[in-house]
C-alpha cells in the first residue's frame, strides 16, 4: 500500500461506516511488546499496536533480549541480556514499575525467562558464574519473587526455555557456550562445546531426558526454542564453525526421538550465514518461523520439517504469532514491523511506531491480555 | 555593541536556529540515491570490471606457461596473479549482490584456511592425476578450498614450481583449470552486475531493496565492516599472543609475499568508496551533516595507516618477527581500530543503522 496507512483508509472510510459491512465487533487492535534500543542507544521495553501506536515506553537499565506478558496481571517483563542481571517487571496500564529483579553477584541472565501458564511463578536461565554452570531458577510471582527452587540446566550457557503442555515439564536450551562476564561476551569452550535441550521436571528439578544433535555437529548452538500444543520444539541454531561448512540450522524435536535437522535449498541455508535469532509457533502451532537476520531472511515451515518459504527483511529478527492462524509478526533491527501471512503471502510493513525508529531487539511477542 | 549590531546578531541568532535542524538531518533522499548510484557505477562496476579483466590475464598466461614452461613464463603468471589478487582485494568489501551467489566470493579465496583444507584438497588431486576430475562438470563440485587464488597461489609459488610445471603437465592442467575458473566467476560477476545494478538505480519498493536506506546499508555496510576485518584477521592473528609467538604463516597471501599489498588495496578501496559520489559521498554527506570533524578525520586515518602500511619494508611474514616492525603493527592495529569506532560513529549523523540483531545478537 503507497501513500496511505491503514489507520488513515480506516479514518478515510470511517470506521463505523466500515464495521457493519464486514459483520464483525469493533476489534480492537492487536498490541505486541519488545525491548529496543533508540538512536541515544538508551534501551527500552515498549507496548505498541499494529497501528503503530507506542502504548507504553520504560526505560531499561540496558540491553534487553527476550519479552513476556504476564497471563493474568497487566505485566510485562523484560530480560537482561547476557551478561547482565536484571529482569524489570512494569504494568502496562499504569506504567508504574513492578519489580526489578537482580540475579545477584554470582549469577548472570542468559535474555531469557517464561512465566508459567497460571501466572504463579516465573522461571529464568541463569549462569552460576564460579562454576560456569547453567541453572534454572524459579520464583514466585505472590512472594515477592523470592526463589523457590534452583535447579541445574544439565548445560552450559542455557538460552532460551519453555513449558510443555503439561505445565510441568521445561524444555531448555543449552546453548553449550561457555562465557564469563569478566571476560565480557567472548566464547571460551568452542572447540569443546555440548549444547543440548533438556527436558526437566520443575517440581524435582530432575533430568527426564536430554536431546543432542550428532557429535559432527556439536558447534550448532541450540540457542532459541518454541514449542506447540503437540510438544514439537522448534529449534533455531547458531553454527559456531566456519561459514562455509554445510550444517543445519533448523531442527524440530519430540521427546522419545532423535533431533530432526531440517533441510533446507543451500542458496537459502548459505544466505542464512550459520546464524538463526528467533524460533516462534504460528497460534495453530501447524506453522512456524526461523528469523535469519544475518541473512535478512525469515524462513517459514510446516510443522511436519516441510520447508515453505522464506521471505526477505533486513535485519529481521523478532517474532511473534498473532491472532491468526498461519500469520506472523515479524520486527527489525532498522526499526521496523511487518505482517506476514502465509496464506496470502503478503507481507505488509506497519506505521512507524512512535516518533523516531527505534532497533527493535531479538524477541517480540503479542500481548492477549 | 550598537543598536544595530545587536540587531544584526539578534537576526543571525534566530537565523541560525531556523538553519540548524536542516542542517542536521538526516541526507535527503535524492542525496542518498546518488551516492548508492555512483557506488555502482563509478566503483563497484568499474573494479568487477578489473578483476575480470585481470583474471583473463591470468588464465592466458597460464596457458601459456603450460605451452612453455620456463622462467619468463612463470614470472608472467605470478605477476598476472597479483594484479589478479589486488584486484580481488580491491572489491573484496562487496559482499551482497552477485559475489554471493554459488558462494562465490568464498571460492575466488577460501581463507582463513584454518583447517589447511587447501593443501589437503590440492594434494589429492596433484596425487589422483585424474583428468576426469578437472571437467566443468566435476569441478564445480569440487572443495571451495581449491577453487580460486589461494590455490593458484600455492602452484604458481611453490619453491620448485617451475620444475614441477616442466615435469608434471597434470600439475599444469589443474593450474589452468583453476584459473579458468576464476575468470569464469570474474566474467559471471561482471555480466550479472548489468543487470544488478538495477537494484541500486531504481528503488521502488518491488526489487531487493524496500527502498534507498536499505540499499545505502549495504553501501556503508561495505564501507565501515572490513577495516575491523583487514584488522582481526589479516593482522591480529599473524601477531599472535605475543611477540614471542607470532604466526607468520597465518599472514594472507604469505607464499606470493604480498600479505601486506592486500591490506592496502583493501583499505585503497575503501577509502575511495569513501569519496565516491562527489558532493553526495560518504564523506561529504557527513560535513553537510555538521560533522566536518568527524569527515576529516577518517579521511586522514584513511591515508595514514595506507602510508604506515607500505612503509613496511619487508613481507608481513618476516615483520612479525621484528622487534621494531612487530610494534609498528601494533600501532596500525590501533589506528585500525580507530578508525574503526569513527566510521561507526559517523552513522549517528548520517541515521544509517548498520545493524542491530545481525552485528550484534545473542
Amino acid at each position: 500500500m503507497t501513500g496511505i496507512n491503514r489507520r488513515q483508509l480506516l479514518a478515510a472510510l470511517g470506521a463505523g461506516l466500515l464495521l457493519p459491512v464486514i459483520g464483525v465487533q469493533a476489534a480492537s487492535p492487536l498490541r505486541f511488546a519488545s525491548a529496543s534500543q533508540d538512536s541515544q542507544k538508551q534501551h527500552w521495553l515498549v507496548l505498541f499496536d499494529e497501528q503503530g501506536n507506542s502504548l507504553l515506553r520504560h526505560p531499561l537499565p540496558g540491553r534487553a533480549h527476550h519479552v513476556a506478558a504476564h497471563p493474568t496481571q497487566p505485566w510485562l517483563m523484560a530480560v537482561a541480556r547476557r551478561p547482565d542481571r536484571f529482569i524489570e517487571l512494569v504494568n502496562h496500564q499504569t506504567g508504574q514499575p513492578v519489580k526489578r529483579i537482580n540475579s545477584g553477584p554470582d549469577r548472570h541472565f542468559y535474555g531469557h525467562a517464561v512465566f508459567s501458564a497460571d501466572g504463579r511463578w516465573l522461571v529464568a536461565t541463569e549462569n552460576h558464574i564460579p562454576s560456569g554452570k547453567g541453572r534454572v531458577v524459579i520464583r514466585d510471582c505472590q512472594q515477592d519473587f523470592a526463589i523457590v527452587a534452583d535447579h541445574p540446566s544439565y548445560g552450559i550457557g542455557p538460552h532460551e526455555l519453555a513449558w510443555l503442555s503439561d505445565q510441568r515439564t521445561l524444555v531448555v536450551a543449552n546453548g553449550g557456550i561457555k562465557t564469563d562476564p569478566n571476560q565480557g561476551r567472548a566464547k571460551l569452550n568452542l572447540d569443546s562445546m555440548q549444547p543440548s535441550l533438556a527436558y526437566i521436571d520443575s517440581q524435582s528439578g530432575a533430568l527426564l531426558e536430554q536431546a543432542q544433535l550428532p557429535d559432527t555437529l556439536h558447534q550448532c548452538s541450540i540457542r532459541h526454542i518454541d514449542v506447540n500444543a503437540q510438544d514439537q520444539v522448534a529449534i533455531a541454531l547458531q553454527y559456531q564453525g566456519e561459514l562455509v561448512d554445510e550444517v543445519p540450522l533448523i531442527a524440530l524435536h519430540q521427546r522419545g526421538q532423535a533431533v530432526q535437522p531440517l533441510h533446507l535449498p543451500d542458496a537459502t541455508r548459505q544466505q542464512m550465514k550459520q546464524y538463526c535469532g528467533s524460533a516462534r509457533f504460528d497460534r495453530s502451532g501447524a506453522f512456524f518461523a526461523i528469523s535469519a537476520p544475518r541473512g535478512n531472511l525469515i524462513t517459514f515451515w510446516q510443522r511436519d520439517g516441510q520447508f515453505i518459504d522464506s521471505i526477505k527483511v533486513r535485519d529481521g529478527c523478532g517474532l511473534a504469532a498473532t491472532d491468526q492462524p498461519g500469520a506472523f509478526l515479524i520486527s527489525s533491527g532498522n526499526g521496523r514491523c511487518y505482517h506476514y501471512n502465509l496464506r496470502t503471502r503478503r507481507k505488509t510493513k506497519l506505521p512507524q511506531i512512535g516518533m523516531q525508529p527505534q532497533a527493535w531487539d531479538n524477541h517480540m511477542v503479542h500481548v492477549t491480555a | 555593541m550598537t543598536l544595530h549590531k545587536q540587531a544584526f546578531s539578534l537576526f543571525s541568532t534566530s537565523l541560525l536556529l531556523l538553519v540548524a535542524p536542516h542542517l542536521q538531518a538526516a541526507p535527503s533522499e535524492a542525496q542518498w540515491q546518488a551516492f548508492s548510484k555512483a557506488a555502482v557505477s563509478d566503483h563497484i562496476i568499474p573494479r568487477y570490471q578489473t578483476l575480470n579483466s585481470s583474471s583473463a590475464q591470468l588464465s592466458l598466461a597460464v596457458k601459456q606457461l603450460c605451452q612453455q614452461p620456463d622462467a619468463a613464463s612463470l614470472a608472467n603468471s605470478q605477476q598476472q596473479f597479483h594484479r589478479t589478487m589486488t584486484a580481488w582485494q580491491g572489491i573484496q568489501h562487496v559482499q551482497f549482490g552477485p559475489v554471493q551467489t554459488l558462494m562465490r566470493n568464498f571460492s575466488l579465496q577460501f581463507w582463513p584456511d584454518k583447517k589447511n583444507l587447501g593443501a589437503k584438497q590440492l594434494n589429492v588431486l596433484l596425487s589422483a592425476e585424474d583428468s576426469n576430475s578437472l571437467s566443468a562438470e566435476r569441478f564445480r563440485t569440487a572443495s571451495i578450498a581449491v577453487k580460486g587464488l589461494p590455490a593458484l597461489e600455492r602452484l604458481l609459488f611453490a619453491k620448485d614450481a617451475l620444475s614441477q610445471y616442466q615435469t608434471h603437465p597434470f600439475r599444469c592442467q589443474l593450474t589452468t583449470t583453476v584459473a579458468d575458473y576464476v575468470a569464469g566467476m570474474g566474467h559471471d560477476i561482471v555480466q550479472e552486475w548489468q543487470l544488478y545494478q538495477q537494484e541500486f538505480q531504481q528503488i521502488d519498493g518491488n526489487g531487493y531493496y524496500d527502498d534507498t536506506t536499505e540499499a545505502v546499508t549495504d553501501l556503508l555496510k561495505a564501507l565501515v565492516e572490513p577495516v575491523e576485518v583487514v584488522r582481526d584477521m589479516k593482522i591480529l592473528r599473524p601477531l599472535g599472543k605475543s611477540a614471542e609467538r607470532t604466526k607468520p604463516r597465518r599472514s594472507e597471501s604469505w607464499r606470493s609475499e604480498r600479505s601486506i599489498d592486500n591490506m592496502v588495496a583493501n583499505l585503497e578501496a575503501l577509502h575511495e568508496l569513501y569519496r565516491t559520489g562527489g558532493d553526495n559521498s560518504p564523506y561529504n554527506l557527513l560535513k553537510l551533516q555538521g560533522a566536518s570533524d568527524q569527515a576529516e578525520q577518517i579521511e586522514l586515518s584513511f591515508s595514514r595507516i595506507i602510508a604506515q602500511l607500505k612503509a613496511i619494508p619487508m613481507p608481513l611474514y618476516q615483520a612479525v618477527k621484528d622487534p621494531q616492525q612487530y610494534k609498528q603493527l601494533q600501532v596500525i592495529s590501533g589506528e585500525l581500530k580507530a578508525q574503526t569506532t569513527a566510521l561507526e560513529g559517523a552513522m549517528g549523523p548520517l541515521e544509517i543503522q548498520l545493524g542491530f540483531n545481525s552485528r550484534d545478537g545473542d
